[in-house]
């Protein structure tokens, strides 16, 4: 059994009399150390189906079970602990906070975490970086730095705090191809040498031939599930 | 965590000065003017009050109870009777006391010997009186009566001497009932026209020294009063108790004296005064009702501005509340500075009105402002605890004002967060 699997989930939006079903019903079943992307086209219902992973929104029907805990039921107090301890997201955008720094922006999880002290903190954003290829920039503001930079901020600021999953959405969207490349190769990197779980999102051909496993979607339901060998 | 919230509010609230300084500066004038014209009320108060103590009422006077409950109509009974003992007693008991000086008031007419008008006498001793009372220092024209003189000589008013149309060395007849309950007249010459920022010396009041008194309303003419002065305190609540004070002090040394303070003699005034106080404390709510509309405004534009990154603070675990501290420390910063930016102000302008004031002397010569009693300069007065309740109601009126897009940036979903366009 996987450490996340979802059964019959559902997600319907409700706009005045009109409802949307952005997931009709899906099971899926995901292991430690997965590198999986999540393709289809725009309204597929990819995003809504990450921010359901990562408990970032609630599903209409159906369970979600991590590590034999059923998060449906869970409070947004339980929620947010989870989001806390065990995933971290990765955003198109990088949503940086422009008024701290590099270091600072990768403490955040750390800091909201409130386990460590502060230099404790600043030596595994640090360390983080370094893996990242960005240490150098370690206390320059995201302003100062390119997409690629931003995003490889935004990776370590995922990974800082040891998550057993990653959710990204869009990851290489706002970057050229070459950029998009280097960070999903990175993201590979760090699946192999941490064992971290990556679910993604993605548009990109190249990035969907990296990826591990495929899971297609279509108008909210699963058409095609690939597992590859590396 | 409240280390990380208030290191990301402080940068926001630097990052955006001009909305900040903007926000701020509308605390900052409102609390410093409220500072400033709190002390520049006081003022007004301290300038009346020292009026009365300085040209009428004295810090104190001292009589006996008989006098005091029959003064209206100026009686010449009930005097003190060894009037030299009861000085030397109240300065004993109040080792304050600065200077004490008899007096005796009476009603008497003056005439010009065409039209004639009531007046209040005051006989007073030349040489002491000075030292309790301005007056010597309010002189239109002409000089202060000599000590000792036995010559009629007479101070007026400036008004009354205009009333009558006499000026100085001119000659009033005053008539008065003497002690005898007699009726007496006697020739006074002008050695002197008192401009007092006291109407009722200004319109009707007449002073001669003891020795002419006793030739006009008999020789056995009593003190009535004994004026006393006191040290004159940096606020006026300080003198107004000191006042006091001393006056239970003479009350419990002298048996069957009275002694008012200058806190009793302008109870009318302080009522009056403290009704006002309650108007001029609407002056800070509404100031903290704009600024606090301003406090909202500005936050609700930084939550507007960040939504998405309270959206990644919110993935990465931060709870609802969390959020809510995190804008309200803002709200609270920019409280802080506008207030203390209200506070210097406000202190610069109190320290400008203590130590230079405003000249109403120079301003206002030449217009008959009646009953208002302006003389000399308006100073401002130290206000230290209106100056912290300022700031203080800054700083809360701030920080509930943020509390408002606060929560509201604390309910919003996190999915709708992170895809705000």
């Amino acid at each position: 059994m996987g450490i996340l699997s979802l059964s019959g989930i559902t997600k319907i939006y409700r706009k005045g009399e009109i409802e949307v079903v952005a997931l009709g019903g899906i099971n899926l079943e995901f292991d430690k150390e997965e590198f999986c992307a999540i393709v289809g086209p725009s309204g597929s219902g990819k995003t809504t189906l990450l921010n359901i992973i990562g408990c970032l929104d609630r599903p209409t029907a159906g369970t979600m079970r991590y590590r034999d805990k059923e998060l449906r039921m869970l409070g947004e107090k339980e929620l947010s602990e989870y989001r806390r301890e065990h995933v971290s997201f990765i955003f198109q955008s990088y949503n940086l906070i422009p008024v701290l720094t590099v270091a600072e922006n990768v403490e955040i999880p750390l800091s909201i975490a409130g386990k460590l002290q502060k230099q404790e903190m600043r030596k595994k954003a640090l360390e983080i970086l370094d893996a990242v290829g960005i240490a150098d920039k370690a206390n320059r503001f995201p302003r100062e730095l390119s997409g690629g930079q931003e995003q490889r901020v935004a990776i370590a600021r995922a990974l800082v705090k040891d998550p057993v999953v990653v959710l990204a959405d869009e990851p290489t969207a706002n970057l050229d191809s070459h950029t998009a490349d280097e960070i999903v190769l990175l993201m590979k990197t760090i699946n192999k040498s941490l064992h971290t779980t990556f679910i993604f999102s993605t548009h990109d051909k190249m990035i969907m031939d990296e990826a591990l496993r495929v899971v297609q979607l279509h108008d909210g339901l699963v058409t095609k599930d690939e597992r590859r060998t590396t | 965590m409240t280390r990380v919230l208030a290191s990301i509010a402080f940068r926001n609230v630097l990052r955006h000065g001009k909305r900040t300084l903007i926000t701020a500066l509308v605390l900052t004038v409102g609390i410093g003017m409220f500072i400033f014209f709190d002390s520049i009320l006081a003022g007004m108060d301290r300038m009346t009050i020292d009026s009365m103590v300085d040209y009428t009422e004295s810090s104190m006077r001292v009589m006996t109870a008989e006098y005091q409950k029959n003064s209206r109509g100026y009686p010449l009974d009930y005097g003190i009777d060894s009037p030299e003992s009861v000085m030397r007693r109240i300065a004993e008991a109040v080792p304050e006391v600065i200077a004490s000086t008899p007096r005796a008031s009476f009603v008497a007419y003056a005439s010009n010997r065409i039209d004639s008008v009531p007046v209040i006498g005051t006989a007073i001793d030349p040489a002491r009186d000075k030292g309790v009372f301005k007056l010597a220092e309010h002189l239109a024209a002409g000089t202060w009566l000599a000590p000792d003189s036995s010559e009629n000589e007479i101070l007026v008013g400036k008004g009354l001497a205009k009333d009558l149309g006499v000026g100085l060395g001119d000659w009033l007849v005053l008539s008065a009932r003497a002690v005898d309950d007699t009726l007496n007249a006697d020739e006074f010459r002008i050695v002197g026209i008192l401009d007092v920022p006291a109407q009722e010396i200004s319109q009707s009041g007449i002073f001669i020294g003891f020795g002419p008194a006793r030739t006009l309303l008999g020789e056995n003419l009593p003190v009535t009063t004994i004026a006393v002065s006191l040290p004159k305190s940096a606020t006026l609540d300080e003198e107004l108790s000191a006042s006091m004070k001393a006056a239970a002090s003479v009350r419990s040394a002298l048996p069957g004296m009275e002694a008012i303070p200058i806190a009793d003699a302008a109870k009318d005034y302080m009522a009056m005064r403290n009704m006002k106080a309650k108007y001029s404390s609407l002056i800070i709510l509404v100031v903290l009702l704009i600024a606090g509309v301003g406090i909202v405004n500005t936050i609700l534009m930084s939550v507007y501005s960040r939504i998405k990154e309270i959206g990644v603070l919110r993935a990465y675990g931060m709870l609802p509340g969390q959020i809510k501290r995190l804008f309200s420390l803002e709200g609270l910063m920019i409280g802080f500075i506008g207030s203390l930016g209200g506070l210097i102000l406000g202190g610069i302008l109190v320290w400008w009105s203590v130590r230079w004031g405003f000249p109403l002397d120079k301003m206002f010569s030449g217009l008959d402002l009646g009953a208002i009693p302006i003389g000399g300069a308006l100073h401002g007065e130290w206000h230290p605890s209106t100056m912290l309740a300022g700031f203080l109601f800054g700083v809360i009126a701030s920080w509930i004002s943020a509390r408002i897009p606060a929560k509201k940036a604390a309910k919003l979903e996190v999915t709708d967060a992170l895809h705000f366009v």
